[in-house]
């Protein structure tokens, strides 16, 4: 288990990615880590198009990072959110090479952490986004099967990269939710802007919206170690990054998630 | 789920057919039904170099993002551009008309460490824990 720590949006990148690096090379078991995010960052899934999934001039003009994941989906505003991130062996039990048995493993960890701060969440069926939805790219604005909801809105968006034998999967969950920001951030000039703001309010939730006496991050990334624990019955042991992993981090940093190349072209 | 006898297999659920120096590659069976809808694909170009082991491509599912793992190093001098614009061959065909890339291969001792059919069906059943 790693700390629980608040880094800039291409800084966390290279730490998910480095712990993957890592554990394809070494093995070893699995990695949970919980983060923040030092000021506002966009991260868009890896296949997606920064010039027509973001508004970039409203991001440039606010000084909102983008940052391309080396996970795919789509694209989240990182304002207010715990961020999860599980990296391990893809038949490490109870994870099996079945892409949608990872992602309900997981699942049932945070709803069982969600549980312990009072929020009962559960997992959502499909929909597919309409080709005229200007909230298209937006990870929140489209539940996909094995996510999780509260009351029938998202409160959690979560994306995966397997490599090898091994998967990474990181995801949000939403502490609190400004419809109206991320729909400057993520779409341009809508004629129904205030028609998609009022469906974002609908279709997503966030942890103060649901638990009015919310205790703080450090609380329930602490009841999201304690639920990974009961349910997966393993102990977590506290580490930090191996010297490895911190030169992987620093080199996905400076060739990978600090560059123009990558984050505007998905390229190396 | 199938696996011709004619290829050769990696670990990485990747198939290779041989022909003298030119392996041909894709992803199998097993892979395209565990990865579920592919959305799209994301091929390294032609004359890049690829590494046994290492990636040249990536494929985005409805489920997840997939690093293509190559099971030889070489050079790659062909990719299957009709999967670009139909990327549902990989679902129909992956065999034939679901091939990936081309690559004139280095060194020919790296296929001794690929599979036979037999062996590669052996890891499948071992992954969906029927072995």
């Amino acid at each position: 288990m790693l700390p629980l720590e608040e880094l800039d949006g291409s800084e966390n990148m290279a730490v998910d990615e480095a712990v993957l690096r890592e554990t394809i090379l070494r093995g070893g078991p699995p990695t949970l880590r919980l983060y923040q995010w030092r000021r506002p960052v966009v991260t868009i899934g890896y296949g997606q198009d920064i010039d027509s999934d973001v508004n970039r001039p409203f991001c440039l003009e606010h000084d909102i990072d983008i940052v391309r994941r080396p996970t795919g989906g789509k694209a989240v505003y990182h304002e207010a959110d715990l961020t999860y991130a599980v990296v391990a062996a893809q038949s490490w039990p109870p994870f099996t090479t079945d892409v949608v048995t990872t992602y309900r493993v997981i699942a049932d960890c945070l709803i069982g952490g969600l549980e312990k701060i009072g929020i009962r969440a559960g997992l959502a069926e499909r929909r597919h986004p309409s080709r005229t939805d200007p909230l298209k790219s937006c990870c929140f604005a489209v539940p996909f099967r094995n996510e999780l909801l509260v009351h029938g809105a998202k409160i959690c968006g979560s994306a995966q990269l397997r490599a090898h034998d091994c998967f990474l999967q990181h995801g949000s969950i939403l502490i609190d939710f400004d419809p109206s920001m991320t729909m400057r951030v993520l779409s341009k000039n809508s004629p129904d802007e205030h028609e998609w703001i009022d469906y974002l309010n609908r279709a997503v939730t966030s942890v103060r919206r649901q638990e009015g006496r919310f205790a703080g991050e450090e609380i329930l990334a602490r009841c999201i170690r304690e639920s990974f624990e009961e349910r997966m019955e393993i102990r977590l042991r506290p580490g930090a990054l191996t010297p490895t992993e911190e030169s992987l981090k620093q080199e996905l940093l400076e060739g990978k998630y600090r560059t123009e190349r990558w984050n505007r072209e998905g390229r190396l | 789920m199938s696996y011709p006898d004619d290829l050769l297999y990696s670990r990485d659920h990747t198939w290779a057919r041989v022909d003298d120096t030119i392996v041909t590659i894709g992803i199998t069976d097993f892979a395209q039904e565990s990865l579920g809808e592919i959305l799209s694909i994301d091929l390294h170009p032609v004359d890049s170099p690829v590494k046994q082991g290492e990636p040249f491509g990536v494929i985005e599912t409805d489920k997840t993002t997939a690093e293509l793992i190559s099971p030889v190093s070489g050079d790659i001098i062909g990719i299957n551009e009709d999967i670009f614009d139909d990327v549902g061959v990989l679902e129909c065909d992956v065999y034939d008309a679901g091939w990936l890339i081309s690559v004139e291969i280095d060194d020919l001792g790296e296929l001794d460490s690929l599979l036979d059919a037999d062996d590669y069906e052996e890891l499948v059943d071992q992954a969906l824990g029927r072995r």
